[in-house]
């Protein structure tokens, strides 16, 4: 049975787990390091760069370096955030065919699921590479405030990347699950706040201990509440810090530097740097020299920043996440007096500022056992363990975050399942006919908190038609919600009166249809074979540049001791190789590679013969016999030698 | 379907008894919990999800409790009273007009909206 592993695919950064002799376990990736950047790149000689490699060319190829992929997962292009989204990354977004926002990386655009797929098949490389084995299934972690279009966006990411995803789960959720329950306690209720890259999640969740058969101890965490904002995040403080530089830039020099994208990459890496600086020190320098030029010359930036003016530029934001947790307990009928731990998860709760104001909400110190950056693919690593039936006394009921409901006489929005509902669910409920002999219904599936059907999100329709003749409010129509333990939605709707039925399952309305996704998943297979090709073709070329420099070398140093007729061939190899190497077919530079390795062993069966034998030296000046020679295969070699 | 036995408890149960029963059946049958046997125990968890649902919140149990007892006392329970109430939610006709929508939303429970809608019909056609 293959190993399943656990990806926490962040907004900045990601990262993959994995249980190991029934304990999680963080994979380095093949860099070395334990969380990946979320970035992916195509460079100027059109390789595709991801992870640490693509974030460190970032600043001189900023239009073809994509970063924060997440805050356009399954969002459309005229959505207000992507616009917001537009202003605040450097790469080109662009509006595809079905209106969702589409980004373009080397002269070609991709859907927000090929790139985070990109991101995803590097970490199952990275993956395989330590386990030494293929994975092909894994559990992958989401926003606990994530919509439908945007978890089927990341499962399609997964599919696209040859992953079969076992469960979605919530990033929240993953950190309860790893934080686990405190030796000893029967219950505790605890708020897992998740301030990432681009996401901020609030849940509070009930973990219990509950004794099996045999009276050993097991682990079931229950969601409550779950709130939050799919659009807030560690990004958006670097873009405070970002104007900041500007503005100020501006007011010393004139130049706005929000017109250089080379310049605006640097300013970013400069501002997360800053950021995470001032959440150690009072004060720090922002210091960019050359960062743009004018008739004048070089221009510089130079600018102090100090925690206090950090703390004022974005007090707002964090702010923000206040009402979210006050609405995440008022649905938990929970006060925050009765929350025993607060657990902090993404890079940004390292902000002393989001500390205190957590502090102050919940009246109590954070939980300061797990890290923030690791915590959640550790989490998804335990449920994929679980699923794989590999950890047996842990339990992880979830809920579905958001209100499911149908739209009913004068557009509004009636709900059927309430968000925060514990899945697998089912719930129907009678609805009928607002005309007089009104023929078919139409059920159109809702998904959001708002009273008014145009203001939720649609997760599909479907007709139900049929119904006898009557008058309004006779017929009777079953509608039934029914909810899996993967989150499926199934609809039906039946009519009591004729016994006719309709209905649906709620799948793909991540934009991207079956086929598209398909057609995806061959480019990303096609794209690692010829990887492996490239990368193929790239050692046997460095093979024969390094042999012909070698082979030049050798004939230089060792010019008197090789015969001149050997010494012709091997130029003469050596130059075949080289021209080999100017051209494109890569079995030329094997064959010139192979028949110029040959010809330099001759060298090596020269050179050695003249060598006194290891052990008996020979007299000084007494040359050996030819007729002990070895390797003298060819009598030309062997009368050359005698010249000598 | 009755909630106390679907959790295995006693009528007069405690909130602490009702979520004890029902955290360990969670364990027993949750689909997580059953590979290969999930959609049985997706129906199974379901229900005791659903009868958790209500027996954990004392306003629910407490109308369930009510509802219960009078469907004990009078045989002839109807179930239609609650159908009715659901009544007053009805679903479009997709072709119903607009403007039919907005005058509907308006006089939800005013009986002229069907005869301005035959009208219109009649007129439309």
């Amino acid at each position: 049975m293959g190993k399943v592993i656990g990806i926490d695919l962040g907004t900045t950064f990601s990262a993959v787990a994995v249980m190991e002799a029934g304990e999680p376990k963080i994979i380095p990736n093949a860099e070395g390091g334990r969380i990946t950047p979320s970035v992916v790149a195509i460079n100027k000689n059109g390789e595709r760069l991801v992870g640490q490699v693509a974030k460190r060319q970032a600043i001189t190829n900023p239009d073809n370096t994509i970063f924060s992929i997440k805050r356009l997962m399954g969002r459309k292009f005229d959505e207000p955030t992507v616009e917001y989204d537009r202003k605040l990354l450097s790469f080109k977004i662009v509006k595809a065919a079905n209106n969702d926002a589409w980004v373009v990386m080397g002269d070609k655009e991709y859907s927000p699921p090929e790139i985070s797929a990109m991101i995803l098949q590097k970490l199952k490389t990275d993956a395989e590479a330590y386990l030494g084995e293929k994975v092909t299934e894994a559990v992958i972690t989401v926003p606990a405030y994530f919509n439908d279009s945007q978890r089927q966006a990341t499962k399609d990411a997964g599919k696209i990347a040859g992953l079969e995803v076992l469960r979605i789960i919530n990033e929240p959720t993953a950190a309860s699950l790893a934080y686990g329950l405190g030796e000893g306690k029967e219950e505790e209720v605890i708020a897992v706040y998740d301030l990432g890259g681009g996401t901020f999640d609030i849940s509070i969740l009930e973990i219990g201990a509950v004794p099996d058969e045999e009276n050993k101890r097991q682990v079931q965490h229950t969601v409550i509440a779950t709130n939050g904002d799919t659009h807030l995040g560690g990004d958006d403080f670097d873009q405070r810090v970002m104007d900041l530089l500007c503005d100020e830039f501006k007011k010393d020099q004139g130049i706005d530097l929000r017109q250089d994208k080379m310049a605006l990459q640097r300013l970013k890496e400069a501002a997360e740097k800053a950021k995470s600086e001032l959440s150690t020190v009072q004060q720090t320098e922002v210091n960019l020299p050359f960062v743009t030029a004018d008739a004048s010359g070089p221009k510089h930036l130079n600018i102090n920043l100090t925690r206090a003016k950090l703390e004022q530029l974005v007090g707002d934001l964090v702010e923000k996440t206040i009402e979210p947790c006050r609405q995440a307990l008022a649905d938990a009928k929970k006060t925050a007096a009765q929350i025993d731990e607060v657990v902090m998860v993404g890079g940004q709760t390292r902000m002393p500022l989001v500390q205190e104001k957590v502090k102050q909400f919940f009246g109590k110190e954070f939980h300061k056992g797990v890290n923030p950056d690791e915590v959640v693919s550790i989490g998804a690593a335990i449920q994929a363990g679980v699923l794989k039936g590999e950890v047996k006394d842990v339990l992880l009921l979830d809920v579905t975050p958001l209100t499911l409901g149908i739209e009913t006489l004068g557009s509004v929005a009636t709900p059927l399942i309430p968000r925060n509902t514990t899945i697998p669910t089912t719930k129907s409920q009678i609805f009928s006919t607002a005309a007089d002999n009104q023929p078919s219904v139409e059920i159109h599936v809702l998904q959001g908190e708002r009273p008014m059907a145009a203001d939720n999100r649609t997760l599909g329709r479907f007709m139900l038609d049929g119904i006898l003749p009557a008058r309004r409010g006779v017929p009777q129509i079953e509608v039934s919600f029914d909810i899996d333990a993967n989150g499926i939605l199934n609809v039906k709707a039946h009519d009591k009166g004729t016994g006719r039925e309709q209905k649906i399952t709620i799948t793909a309305s991540s934009g991207l249809s079956k086929e598209e996704v398909e057609k995806m998943q061959r480019e990303a297979e096609q794209h690692a074979a010829e990887d492996a090709k490239r990368k193929e073709e790239v050692e046997t070329r460095n093979a024969a540049d390094t042999l012909a420099y070698t082979a030049e070398k050798t004939l230089r140093e060792q010019k008197d001791k090789i015969p001149a007729e050997l010494n012709q061939e091997v130029e003469t190899k050596v130059k075949a190789v080289k021209d080999a190497l100017q051209g494109a077919d890569i079995n030329a530079i094997r064959q010139a590679t192979q028949e110029l390795n040959e010809a330099m062993q001759k060298i090596g069966a020269a050179i050695y013969k003249e060598q006194p034998p290891p052990g008996e030296p020979p007299p000084p000046g007494e040359q050996p016999p030819p007729g002990k020679e070895e390797g003298g295969e060819e009598g030309t070699v062997e009368g050359e030698f005698k010249e000598v | 379907m009755d909630y106390y036995q679907v959790l295995g408890v006693s009528k007069n149960a405690t909130a602490k008894e009702i979520k004890k029963a029902f955290r360990k059946l969670a364990m027993q049958y949750h689909p997580d919990h059953n590979p290969g046997g999930e959609k049985w125990a997706n129906e199974k968890f379901k229900q005791i999800n659903e009868a958790y649902e209500v027996l954990s919140d004392p306003d629910k149990r407490a109308v369930y409790d009510n509802d219960s007892r009078i469907r004990a006392q009078q045989q002839s329970y109807r179930p239609t009273q609650k159908a009715s109430e659901d009544l007053a939610r009805m679903i479009f006709d997709k072709d119903i007009p607009t403007w039919m929508k907005i005058l509907a939303g308006v006089c939800l429970f005013c009986n002229i909206y069907s005869d301005i809608y035959l009208k219109a019909k009649a007129k439309g056609s």
